[in-house]
């Protein structure tokens, strides 16, 4: 299988001696739905950053997309994040003072690729006819599905969520899930998914579980109770 | 709260501050300027000379002209400042705080502020006065036994003058947030309101036609009073701008879609952000409006004339002038900071969507050069209208003269301004990862 996403080595330290990510090795393939979990501080947060080229790594590479960005300029990188690459984030940052229709005409404004019509994304998450809207007036879930659909209109070869329904009740939060697994399913698009909710991560097809900097388990995704039970096992053997 | 506000963003309160350190010293210069004439040392002969020439006079126009000065520019900087905690009102409001308790809060923000701001400028200002007044001795507008004397209350008044103008800034920006429901408070801080009210419109519209029709009243009166009511003709025009002003910069936003995607992004974000951004219209107006009116006098006069007014003459006039126009730049720039510094979040995400540090740069710039632009159309229909009449009935001309060098002088040194207190800060703001700013 075609990698999208690889990193090999990657390791995150940071002043004062903390190291957040130890010798991380991971390869994602195209179309596949990852969802990285760990307990607080076990630098899920860090590996994402990292990945998606928001971070630098202190040694080892990241591949996105077909290009080593570990160790690419800031503008170079930028360019390449804006025409690959998606993000979701649990704060959606968004333009709140701006309509739909702004924030999703922006990465094109920015000279970002617009391979998708805004009205057709729109459509897609559900929110036909809100473009005139202004973001700021729109409820919780309606801004995730705002930042989904900024997202897919670039038409990225990856999707990094960043605790994409930490601030979202259980039945939206599944709304904004499902979201973004069509994307996979049908668009063929990749989604690395940091999360601390079984539920969610339960919507993936594979689950990276980290430990203190390094991969504890990678394997297919069980169903959340046996994810919950995975996690607890992981928490605990850092406790003990 | 008081220590929440000023802790949480201590940099929006530099605005309200060095402006009200300039409106002290300018009035304790004035003060200083006026008590070293009375207690110079003259005899009959040279007093009576003194008055004639109307030294005296000027420095009462000086004070007076600070005083209206810091009235509009400390009261405009002070009112950003408190539009900008909003947010926080709204909360302190929503965990129990009364209405009246967040206006004793915002009331000792202005006095907190302004008090420590005033016991710097005065003694600024002394410099400032004992400077003028060893100009006007070198320029033998005075004889030499005229000597700098500060005021022996001019601590006191300028505390008046600036603690006064700050709470009523304060105050007035204070009405809305501590009045509404909290629940309705923390809606519109989330999605702020960008209509403007139908108050500040009418307010807006009265003030400019009221002036533009004194200035068309005064045109036919003699010079002298011409002269006296220009200044009230012009600080009604600013003022009336100021309160239009969101309007105003809606337009130069609509204007901006013709400059491609940059230009648009500039556009919609000055859009959103033109009630703030408004705040610094005012002040940029007046000193445009300010040096525009002046310069213009003068040189059509030479220009009618043929002659230049004396060297000393000139001296007087700009010097007066210049340091208004340093006062209103100074507030110009501390609005624009204000407002970049409160968009860091929004220039982060703007990165995050795609932008490159350069880009995102551009932007702003843009976004400087369409408020650079609004302010210098609308200074230049202030001078023209406030000149005018001047002109009519001083030299009989309708036509205002400018030389072409200090036209792009003064269209330059306004967009360097406004750059500074906008691309400036941008570039420093954005030098933090984007991911950092928003997390």
């Amino acid at each position: 299988m075609e990698s999208v996403l690889e990193l090999r080595d990657v390791a995150r330290a940071f002043p004062r001696g903390i190291v957040a990510l130890r010798q991380v090795s991971l390869s994602v393939g195209a179309g596949e739905f990852v969802a990285v979990m760990g307990a607080t501080g076990s630098g899920k947060s860090t590996l994402l950053h990292c990945a998606a080229g928001l971070d630098r790594p202190t040694a080892g590479s990241v591949r996105l997309a077909g290009r080593e960005i570990s160790r690419l300029r800031e503008r170079p990188l930028t360019r390449w994040r804006r025409d690959r690459v998606g993000f979701v984030f649990q704060s959606y940052n968004l333009l709140s003072e701006l309509t739909v229709r702004q924030n999703l005409a922006l990465p094109g404004r920015l000279g970002g690729p617009r391979r998708r019509g805004i009205d057709e994304v729109l459509a897609a998450v559900g929110l036909a006819g809100t473009g005139s809207r202004p973001v700021g007036q729109l409820s919780g879930g309606q801004r995730q599905r705002v930042a989904i659909a900024r997202a897919l209109v670039t038409g990225p070869s990856v999707i990094f969520a960043d605790e994409p329904t930490g601030a979202l009740d259980p039945t939206t939060g599944g709304q904004i899930l499902g979201l973004l697994r069509r994307a996979v399913d049908e668009q063929g698009v990749t989604v690395l998914m940091v999360t601390h909710d079984p539920v969610a991560a339960a919507w993936s097809d594979r689950l990276v579980l980290l430990r203190a900097g390094t991969v504890a388990t990678d394997a297919a995704t069980p169903d959340a109770p046996a994810i919950a039970d995975r996690l607890r096992a992981v928490s605990t053997a850092v406790a003990a | 709260m008081i220590r929440q506000a000023l802790r949480s963003n201590p940099w929006s309160f530099l605005g309200p501050f060095s402006t009200q350190l300039l409106a002290a010293a300018l009035v304790a210069a004035g003060l200083g300027i006026t008590t070293s004439f009375d207690r110079a040392p003259l005899n009959p002969a040279a007093r009576q000379a003194l008055t004639d020439s109307g030294l005296a006079d000027i420095a009462i126009i000086f004070v007076m002209i600070a005083i209206y000065l810091s009235i509009i520019i400390v009261g405009v900087t002070m009112a950003a400042t408190i539009a900008q905690q909003a947010r926080d009102i709204a909360l302190v409001r929503a965990i129990g705080a009364t209405p009246g308790r967040v206006r004793r809060s915002v009331a000792a923000q202005a006095a907190i502020v302004a008090v420590p701001a005033t016991l710097l400028g005065v003694p600024v200002g002394s410099l400032g006065g004992r400077e003028w007044i060893s100009g006007v001795v070198t320029h033998d507008l005075a004889p030499a036994a005229v000597t700098f004397h500060p005021h022996p209350a001019a601590l006191p008044i300028a505390l008046a003058v600036t603690v006064g103008t700050s709470l009523a800034g304060a105050l007035i920006a204070a009405i809305r947030p501590s009045r509404k429901r909290p629940a309705a408070a923390l809606a519109e801080t989330a999605a702020p309101h960008r209509r403007l009210g139908r108050v500040r419109t009418t307010a807006g519209l009265i003030l400019m036609l009221g002036g533009t029709t004194l200035s068309i009243t005064i045109a036919d009166l003699d010079a002298e009073t011409t002269d006296a009511l220009g200044l009230l003709v012009m600080l009604a025009l600013c003022v009336g701008a100021g309160l239009l002003g969101p309007a105003l910069l809606r337009v130069a936003a609509v204007a901006g879609r013709l400059f491609g995607d940059t230009g648009r992004l500039a556009g919609d974000a000055i859009a959103v952000r033109a009630k703030a951004l408004s705040s610094a219209l005012v002040p940029l107006t007046l000193a445009i409006a300010f040096t525009a009116v002046k310069v213009i006098i003068l040189k059509t006069t030479e220009h009618k004339t043929g002659t230049a007014p004396a060297a000393a003459d000139r001296w007087l006039e700009y010097s007066g002038t210049s340091v208004y126009v340093a006062f209103a730049a100074v507030a110009a720039v501390n609005t624009l900071v204000t407002v970049i510094l409160s968009r860091r979040r929004d220039l982060a995400v703007t990165q995050l969507a795609g932008a490159t540090r350069r880009r995102a740069l551009t932007v702003v710039v843009c976004e400087a050069l369409l408020v650079t632009a609004t302010a210098l159309v609308v200074g230049a229909a202030v001078a023209a209208i406030t000149t005018l009449p001047l002109l009519h009935t001083a030299l009989g001309t309708w036509v205002p003269w400018m030389p072409v060098g200090w036209l792009v002088t003064g269209v330059l040194a306004t967009a360097t301004l406004v750059l500074a207190g906008t691309a400036l800060p941008a570039a420093l703001a954005m030098r933090r990862p984007p991911i950092e700013v928003v997390s």
